[in-house]
């Protein structure tokens, strides 16, 4: 079969389909909110820029999505990209859950290595937590109730991965609560090979992402796979994530 | 406002061709439709960088397979490209354009996009690749495996497709 005949092919197979209806008027008014969403959600981030230059994890469609300028993690190639602007987003402005992004830097600071340091929170939207060890590297935490329903697997060898970066390494285990945790070494832009690890709470996708050092965009936190899957593991970040998947409304980017 | 009007217009005018391709990456209305939509919005969300680009049509192309290629990823429906036993192979049915869906459907996301961008989007192998984020290489070792697969899958259903 040649290139051609397929083309008439594919040209037959949709030859019958009908037009569907406009989408135009829908999406326009999903997008204003969504862009008045994200005005919100990158505003409370232009605040901390000193610790965390740039967190926006929000894609109106699929729900929240960082997007790093440099050293983002290259599994994520999406095209949108985040701007910053001026007010903080309803739930990030909730106390509570200013307190509960607190008590979630203080047990990612104990459950993380002693070389990684102190972990403070940054301002964020909600559906995902923001944090920076000592301010050199920063960390997202997120809770994405329209993520995957089980975590991306190690790859197989001869088979397809489902992750689009070159994987380094990759570790499977079960959490405590019998879940399913996969953390992961990747090839991100610039030759940078970034750490994360992901797991399902209540369905909903957790992500832990590290990223590069700011002042040096090619080192990396250290810390291995296993490690990463222990801060899953610990109860004290356990249970902080029981509590803020009780929370529909620090959740939503 | 002027931003709202030029997105408005854009999509309008394509819309229903990203249907149609939405319609062969997904195989079925519904999906395709639903593509189509988180697609715009992301267009529009990033509009003021996206009316920018040298070529809008070419940045729709990418910005669908890579919704599309996400949404794969994130409902795990991604298929082993060796996994389907021979068996289970689609069989040949009267409903010839429903054979080629299924045939298609046999492909793994990321070769359904290439067969896509390149064979029904008319995309250079240069085009797909940067639209999926891969080498030249990647796409035209998918393109050809993927071709494969599908001469395989269609069987003596492509000779009655091809004839009529």
């Amino acid at each position: 079969m040649s290139g051609t005949e397929l083309r008439e092919l594919l040209d037959r197979a949709v030859a019958p389909v009908d037009d569907m209806p406009d989408l135009v008027p829908r999406v326009l008014a999903a997008g204003r909110s969504s862009v008045r969403r994200r005005r919100a959600v990158t505003t409370g981030l232009g605040a901390v820029a000193g610790v965390v230059a740039t967190v926006g994890v929000a894609n109106v469609v699929w729900g929240p999505v960082v997007e790093w300028p440099s050293a983002g993690p290259a599994a994520s190639p999406s095209p949108s990209s985040v701007s910053s602007s001026e007010t903080p987003p309803p739930g990030a402005d909730d106390p509570a859950f200013r307190a509960f992004k607190g008590r979630m830097a203080a047990a990612l600071e104990d459950a993380l290595p002693a070389r990684l340091g102190v972990v403070r929170s940054a301002a964020s939207a909600p559906g995902y937590t923001a944090a920076s060890a000592q301010g050199t590297f920063p960390i997202t935490f997120r809770l994405d109730p329209w993520g995957m329903a089980q975590p991306t697997r190690c790859p197989v060898e001869g088979q397809p991965s489902d992750s689009d970066a070159a994987v380094v390494s990759c570790l499977e285990q079960r959490l405590p609560n019998g879940q399913l945790a996969s953390a992961f070494h990747e090839l991100a832009s610039g030759g940078t090979v970034l750490p994360r690890v992901e797991t399902v709470i209540d369905g909903k996708w957790l992500q832990l992402y590290l990223f590069a050092y700011q002042e040096s965009p090619r080192k990396v936190p250290s810390i291995t796979d296993r490690q990463l899957i222990s801060v899953l593991a610990d109860r004290k970040v356990a249970d902080l994530v029981q509590e803020w998947s009780a929370h529909p409304e620090w959740q939503i980017g | 406002m002027r931003g709202d009007d030029e997105f408005s217009e854009f999509a309008t005018a394509r819309q229903q061709a990203m249907y149609r391709q939405a319609y062969l990456l997904c195989g079925n209305a519904d999906a395709a439709q639903d593509l189509v939509q988180a697609t715009l919005l992301k267009l529009y969300r990033s509009w003021p960088r996206v009316v920018k680009a040298d070529n809008l049509v070419a940045y729709g192309h990418k910005t669908m397979v890579r919704t599309y290629l996400d949404g794969q990823r994130r409902w795990r429906r991604e298929r082993a490209w060796h996994a389907r036993p021979d068996g289970a192979a689609a069989s040949p049915s009267s409903d010839l354009r429903m054979t080629l869906l299924a045939a298609l459907s046999e492909l793994p996301p990321r070769a359904r996009a290439v067969v896509v961008l390149r064979f029904w989007d008319d995309l250079s192998i240069d085009q797909t690749a940067e639209a999926l984020g891969c080498s030249a290489g990647t796409v035209k070792a998918q393109s050809s495996r993927a071709l494969a697969v599908l001469r395989e899958r269609l069987g003596a259903d492509f000779h009655v497709l091809h004839e009529n």
